[in-house]
């Protein structure tokens, strides 16, 4: 029975390990829609949503450099779109501050 | 002999004057605007390059969902294509990988790393030896059903959108993010540079149904003020800022009235 109790416990954590680089590579990629998704919204967004946004775009990034080749290319580029707008939007609102 | 030799030095001269003048640039056909050769990897692949005809696209498709979504870049060969990221469903893979439809027909396949003869032809689709009457007829079949313009494609794509003779897809499962409403700014007018030539009324609205914000800002358009950057047609047809799509794709800026198009006062 405890046997049988550790070969369970055993098979669980295996698969949990096995799982979760998928679940990785999925939260990364949700993580860049909630962040990629709000270009639409960017000049209404405050100073500091813009800001916010910003910091997720360079830890995503990080994220996307280590993906496969293809991945890699598509991603950064994607993601290079919508931070630069970000970036652009923020230097837009501070100036408006001065 | 006098005569000859000064007629031989004239003769040399003019030819010397129109080749440093270099040759004209051939206007392209309707069919062939906006029509991109990519040619990346393809010949080191023993492959012709691509011909990337936009229209057969754009008459689908908006500019964003390409150039945002997909990825593609705004230069020919900055997008640095694989045939193997085509493979992996990225780049023209993500529709044309054997299984996507467009209105039930479905969209044939890109490429493969390893091909027969019989799949040949389907490489030659888009890696193209020679024109092809087929798709030159298919223009013109499309064109008939077309708001006409005098330049570019001979199409008024935006008229065309408005009557409802195309219907673009802006979105596309699993690749497009979901978004939020756009609040689109205002139109504006520029001041034209030269005296009597009408202002620029320039339609944030038309731009960014297509284009949405990010394919213009700040990549194209980085002046965070109107007015901070100066404009001129040297740099547009040089192919900056407007110039980046207008030439290109969108309709040529030899069409003065299509921007220039605030009535002059008095």
């Amino acid at each position: 029975m405890t046997a049988n109790w550790k070969k369970a416990t055993a098979a669980l954590i295996l698969a949990l390990a096995l799982a979760q680089p998928a679940a990785a590579g999925e939260s990364w990629r949700a993580e860049f829609e909630a962040t990629c998704s709000k270009t639409d919204q960017a000049m209404t967004m405050s100073v500091q949503e813009l800001r916010d946004l910003l910091a997720k775009c360079e830890a995503l990034q990080k994220v996307i450099e280590v993906q496969e080749d293809s991945v890699r290319k598509v991603y950064l580029k994607r993601l290079a779109l919508c931070r630069n707008l970000y970036a652009y939007m923020l230097e837009y609102k501070q100036s408006d501050a001065k | 002999m006098r005569r000859l030799f000064l007629a031989c030095l004239i003769l040399l001269c003019c030819a010397g004057v129109l080749w440093g003048a270099g040759m004209k640039k051939k206007k392209p056909l309707p069919q062939d605007f906006g029509s991109v050769t990519i040619n990346n990897y393809s010949q080191q692949a023993g492959m012709p390059p691509v011909v990337f005809d936009h229209w057969v696209h754009r008459k689908n498709y908006t500019c964003r969902l390409c150039h945002v979504d997909i990825g593609f870049g705004m230069t020919a060969n900055s997008t640095q294509i694989h045939a193997a990221d085509n493979g992996k469903g990225f780049f023209c893979g993500v529709c044309h990988n054997g299984s996507s439809t467009f209105n039930k027909t479905k969209i044939f396949a890109s490429c493969a790393t390893t091909y027969n003869r019989e799949e040949y032809k389907r490489c030659v689709k888009c890696h193209a030896l020679e024109k092809d009457p087929a798709r030159e007829e298919a223009f013109y079949r499309f064109q008939e059903g077309m708001p006409r313009e005098t330049f570019g494609n001979g199409i008024n794509w935006e008229k065309a959108e408005e009557m409802g003779r195309i219907k673009l897809v802006d979105s596309l499962e699993g690749v497009s993010l979901k978004k939020g409403t756009m609040k689109v700014q205002k139109d504006f007018t520029l001041k034209g540079k030269v005296e009597g030539m009408p202002d620029i009324i320039f339609s944030h609205a038309k731009h960014t149904v297509w284009n949405g914000c990010e394919v213009c800002h700040p990549d194209i358009f980085v002046g965070i003020r109107k007015g901070a950057t100066k404009y001129s047609m040297i740099d547009l047809f040089d192919g900056k800022y407007c110039g980046v799509c207008h030439d290109k794709v969108a309709f040529p800026q030899s069409d003065c009235k299509r921007c220039h198009a605030k009535p002059v006062a008095g």
